[in-house]
């Protein structure tokens, strides 16, 4: 069981994380972009970040670059339903920013689900090449 | 010159035939002079020889009776007493001569004894001075002058002889009387032998005069009333009386006309004192005289006639000899003094090259002091002048051949040694024989002219764009070397064909045109063609050429611009790859954007059914789940609307509306959307202006800016201002798009003070999907539909912004020039009424607007934003409603669902569907569905007015 701060626009996407992961018996903190998220997070570090990566305002690549700065452990599961490789394939990107784990989106339930666990149940303390995504 | 020696001619001709004329009538009247003096002299001696012959016939007839009286003194007879016998005697005598009048004798007293005349006897002629001086002085003696009145008036007692026998006793005086009558015929006898006899005309006048100058008889003078005559005082009488013999001329004693005296004295008798008598002939000179005086007068008169004329044009021509003398004395000095003057040296030589002739400036050009100098030290031309000898005689020989030369340009050496150029212009001079004289002409001085040439020249070679003159024929007449070194031919193969054939064929139709354009007198500016070269390539040629000119040449300047075209076509290829670029990022970004969104709507969709099938599997309800599914679902749907909508973007009818009734109406509604946070402010410096345009298409446009820069401040709040003005695109700078036409335009500003945008961000805002907004404020094409729909107007939209401040976006529309049509959503809503309307939309808004205009149209109005629970309300009363109006667009469930449900409950509802996009439902379609109306967002008052008003009468008056 852990804390996860949810970043996601989209209101039903985030509706829908927030079930899942809620199912899972995780605490989620919601924001809606990048601003939002980062000033959460500052304040409340989570165990976790579930975050999109297109978004209004402050978009997750940059959220992601910040945040990597400050916490250097944090652990971030990127999601984003932009097209892989046009024009730039931002999965890609967010992960050389520092995202552990990405996803592209619309994603299966379980496999959320399961990253998450995954992550959640991993040693915070390890080094960063075990941190590195596997999806 | 010629023209003045022909004058001169003339006026020696006419003093010399005017001086002969005069000269002819001057010996004419010499001559007629001449003739008169002899005419005279010769009439003179007549009339001399006539008075001579009188005085002879006088003196024969009078000697005669002389002789008979000295005979008679002597005869016994007279001594006697007898007498009868001495009257018979005396009358005897008396018969000898016809001059006797009557012959008497008288007694020493005085008595007459005898006589030839009876009436004579006894009377007493003692008191006759003959009588007494013939008593006294006892010889002959004659009276002159008449006899006393007893003697008869036309009788003359000539003389008286005392017969003295013995000498001392005087017996007896012997009277004489001459009668006057035979004294008249003498003269008549003797006018009868003169040559003037036979001219009726021509009178000759006549005198006796005694040697006292008495008059005895005449034919000039009367008598007087005692019957003697008077006096005369004539030079012929002073000059008869003393004896001569002659003529004279003199004037009449009483006519007082001149008149041609001859004449004669007699001889008389010695021993009778006064017997010499004087003769005088006298004729009227009128007589004789006037043809030649007529002739003199004629002549006198036909010279004058001739001479006068000849005088007046002599002094006409004399004259103008003079004026014509001045004329070409004032020419001469002009042109002696354009000589001096002249800027050209102006000369004239001997065939062999001797300066005699030079003006001023020519002696400056040569670098004398003055021509006298010039001409002293020039001698030979070819060797101290020229500085190639040979111009000389180049210089005769086209003057030999050609009789001129014209613009001979040479080199000539100074005298100072310094080098000129100069140009002659001469002819040869020749006499009338066609001998050459000399040459004269003028020189110029071009040496800056040549030096001109010769930069021009330098600078021709010299230039790296291509120079050359062309003819219309379209032969190049001249060409500096850059065109040849281009196309790789010689000069001369360029200049001997048209340039036509060098021109790659496909240019050649635009080459010609381009020449016509010359030809008709236009500019030709940056007219490109192609030529081909000597090794086949073609190079292209920009070409800048005047037009034909006076001369009928073509000044052409020119570049090889192959490089620029080629180097342009391959940026015309690049920006057509980039477009196309572009165009597949814009796609992408299009793609993209779906794919994001939809990618979002496919999440929810699996996600909550796989949650819904972990909650069926838990024997859970899964309606929550399902429900999320179904509005994913509905999202779906909605942004494939939204992008047919933006695919569908199309010109639609425009028409001329007012701008600023567009901006009132649209402000109206987003007024009644704003927080109070946020002031409007509006300026419309063009109230009157008037567009084409859709004016729904309008609204939308202002509405989404509006609601745009709502957003921008919706968390500080600030200031919303939609400013109008007129621009002048083009000369204004503040228009940056340089797109739009050259006429007036609109500018429509909307400015917010929200928080701006960055630039990244504004060089994307008109891109479809680009949004910075979340999923609740839009979907990202808004600015991509104004975009389309200014565009479509043919205007243009220009966005400024900076962090902080706020943003701008300035719309460009053509202004048009005429009325507008009133839009018809501004027409006053008439249509009203008071029955109950449910309002549902999802934006709250909305709906509080649509509450507040329905119930200002007099409605009760009911609004909600839930779908769901407006079906509840009306479920629960639908008899409070008469009409429902719904979004299409609701959460949770479609207007048309909605309305299916409605139509469950009420059957016979009616329902008007406010609908944000453009639907592919038909009329027949929203028939089935059991729509009344559809209105397209934003709707207008008006015609919401008149949609509700209809839609409510149609369903109370179905019929």
């Amino acid at each position: 069981m852990g804390r996860i701060l949810l970043i996601e626009d989209d209101p039903q996407v985030r509706s829908l994380i927030r079930e899942v992961l809620e199912r899972a018996h995780h605490e989620v903190v919601e924001a809606i972009n990048g601003i939002e998220g980062e000033k959460i997070f500052r304040s409340t570090p989570t165990d976790l970040i579930v975050m999109d990566i297109l978004m209004p305002e402050k978009e997750g690549l940059e959220t992601i670059r910040n945040l990597r700065v400050d916490f250097p452990h944090i652990k971030i599961i990127a999601i984003s339903g932009g097209l892989p490789h046009f024009p730039i394939d931002l999965l890609a990107l967010a992960k050389k920013f520092g995202a552990c784990r990405t996803m592209l989106k619309p994603m299966e339930i379980d496999a959320l689900q399961k990253i998450v666990e995954e992550e959640i149940g991993k040693d915070h303390f390890s080094d960063r090449s075990e941190r590195k995504c596997t999806s | 010159m010629n023209v003045i020696g022909t004058r001169n001619q003339k006026s020696f001709w006419l003093p010399l035939i005017s001086g002969t004329i005069c000269i002819t009538l001057l010996l004419g009247v010499y001559g007629l002079w001449c003739l008169q003096a002899r005419l005279i002299k010769n009439v003179g001696e007549t009339l001399s020889l006539m008075a001579s012959h009188i005085a002879s016939t006088l003196d024969r007839e009078l000697h005669h009776i002389y002789g008979d009286m000295e005979i008679l003194v002597l005869t016994p007879l007279i001594q006697g007493n007898d007498l009868p016998a001495i009257t018979r005697h005396f009358a005897a005598i008396k018969q000898s001569s016809p001059l006797y009048h009557w012959i008497g004798i008288a007694e020493p007293e005085g008595q007459i004894l005898a006589s030839t005349d009876g009436a004579m006897v006894g009377k007493n002629v003692s008191h006759l001075g003959v009588f007494q001086t013939a008593h006294d002085q006892r010889r002959m003696a004659i009276h002159e002058g008449w006899p006393s009145e007893e003697f008869g008036e036309d009788q003359i007692v000539a003389f008286a002889i005392p017969p003295i026998d013995p000498p001392d006793v005087l017996q007896r005086i012997l009277l004489v009387s001459i009668s006057p009558s035979s004294l008249e015929e003498v003269f008549d006898h003797a006018q009868q032998s003169t040559p003037f006899r036979e001219q009726s005309h021509v009178s000759i006048e006549w005198q006796l005069i005694t040697q006292s100058g008495q008059p005895l008889l005449s034919s000039v003078v009367k008598k007087q009333r005692d019957g003697s005559l008077p006096e005369l005082d004539q030079p012929s009488v002073q000059l008869v009386t003393t004896g001569n013999q002659g003529f004279i001329q003199e004037t009449h004693p009483h006519r007082d006309v001149p008149v041609l005296t001859g004449f004669a004295s007699t001889k008389g008798h010695k021993d009778i004192p006064g017997s010499r008598w004087g003769v005088q002939v006298s004729m009227d000179q009128k007589n004789f005289l006037p043809p030649i005086q007529q002739l003199s007068v004629k002549m006198t008169v036909v010279g004058g006639m001739m001479v006068l004329p000849l005088w007046g044009l002599l002094w006409w021509t004399t004259r103008r000899c003079e004026c014509e003398k001045q004329t070409a004395a004032l020419a001469e000095a002009q042109y002696r003094s354009i000589f001096e003057k002249a800027k050209e040296g102006i000369f004239q030589t001997t065939a062999e090259g001797q300066y005699f002739r030079a003006n001023t400036a020519l002696a400056s050009l040569f670098g004398f002091q003055s021509p006298q100098e010039l001409i002293e030290h020039l001698t030979l031309l070819d060797q101290q002048l020229y500085t190639d000898p040979t111009r000389r005689t180049e210089f005769q020989r086209m003057i030999k051949e050609q009789g001129s030369v014209e613009g001979f340009v040479s080199q000539i050496i100074r005298q100072d040694g310094t080098l000129r150029w100069i140009s002659e212009n001469a002819h040869a001079v020749h006499d009338a024989k066609g001998d050459l004289l000399y040459y004269e002409g003028t020189v110029e001085d071009i040496t800056e002219q040549k030096q001109t040439e010769e930069d021009r020249d330098r600078f021709f070679s010299l230039s790296l764009d291509i120079l050359c003159i062309a003819r219309p024929d379209g032969f190049l007449k001249r060409l500096n070397p850059v065109l040849p070194k281009i196309l790789g031919f010689t000069p001369q193969a360029l200049l001997s064909r048209p340039f036509f054939d060098f021109v790659y064929p496909d240019d050649r139709v635009a080459t010609q045109a381009a020449l016509q354009q010359l030809v008709e007198g236009q500019e030709v500016i940056d007219f490109e063609n192609r030529y081909v070269c000597h090794d086949g390539s073609t190079r292209w040629i920009q070409w800048r050429a005047t037009p034909v000119d006076e001369a009928g040449l073509i000044y052409a300047v020119a570049r090889d611009v192959t490089e620029r075209k080629l180097a342009e076509d391959e940026r015309l290829k690049l920006m057509e790859q980039l477009s196309q670029a572009q165009k597949l990022q814009a796609v992408g970004s299009l793609a993209s954007g779906i794919a994001h969104d939809f990618n979002n709507i496919l999440t929810a969709i699996i996600g909550y059914t796989d949650l819904a099938r972990i909650c069926l599997s838990e024997k859970k309800s899964a309606e929550t789940q399902l429900r999320e599914v179904l509005v994913a679902g509905q999202r779906g749907r909605e942004l494939v609307k939204q992008i047919l909508s933006f695919s569908r973007q199309e010109k639609t009818d425009h028409q001329p509306v007012k701008l600023q009734e567009i901006i009132e109406e649209s402000l109206t509604l987003v007024r009644a959307t704003l927080p109070p946070t946020i002031e409007i402010r509006q300026h419309n410096g063009s109230p009157a202006a008037i567009i084409l345009a859709d004016s729904t298409e309008m609204y939308r446009v202002l509405m989404n800016l509006c609601t745009n820069a709502s957003q921008a401040m919706a968390d500080s709040g600030g200031v919303l201002e939609v400013n109008v003005d007129e621009v002048e695109t083009i000369s204004s700078s503040s228009v940056p798009p340089s797109e739009l036409l050259p006429v007036p335009h609109i500018r429509l500003t909307v400015r917010d003070t929200g928080i701006g945008m960055p630039p990244g961000i504004q060089d994307h805002i008109f891109d479809p999907f680009f949004t910075t907004k979340n999923n609740e404020q839009g979907t990202g094409l808004g600015l991509s539909v104004v975009h389309g729909i200014i565009s479509n107007h043919g205007g243009t939209i220009h966005v400024e912004s900076a962090m902080g401040t706020g943003t701008a976006f300035q719309i460009y529309l053509p202004i048009h020039k005429g009325s507008s049509v009133v839009p018809q959503s501004l027409k006053v809503p008439t249509s009203k009424g008071q029955e109950h309307i449910l309002f549902i939309d999802d934006d709250e808004a909305l709906c509080h607007l649509g509450k507040e205009i329905l119930e200002h149209l007099g409605y009760q109005v009911l609004t909600q934003t839930c779908s769901l629970q407006a079906l509840e309300v009306f479920r629960q009363t639908p008899q409070a409603f008469d009409l429902v109006m719904t979004d299409d667009n609701i959460p949770a469930m479609t207007g048309q669902e909605l309305i299916g449900e409605f139509k469950k409950i009420k059957a016979d509802i009616p329902i008007i569907l406010c609908s944000g996009s453009i639907q592919d439902h038909s009329e027949a379609e929203l028939r089935r569905l059991g729509i009344q109306a559809r209105l397209f967002k934003p709707i207008g008052v008006n015609e919401l007015a008149e949609s509700i008003r209809q839609v409510l009468d149609a369903t109370l008056n179905p019929g």
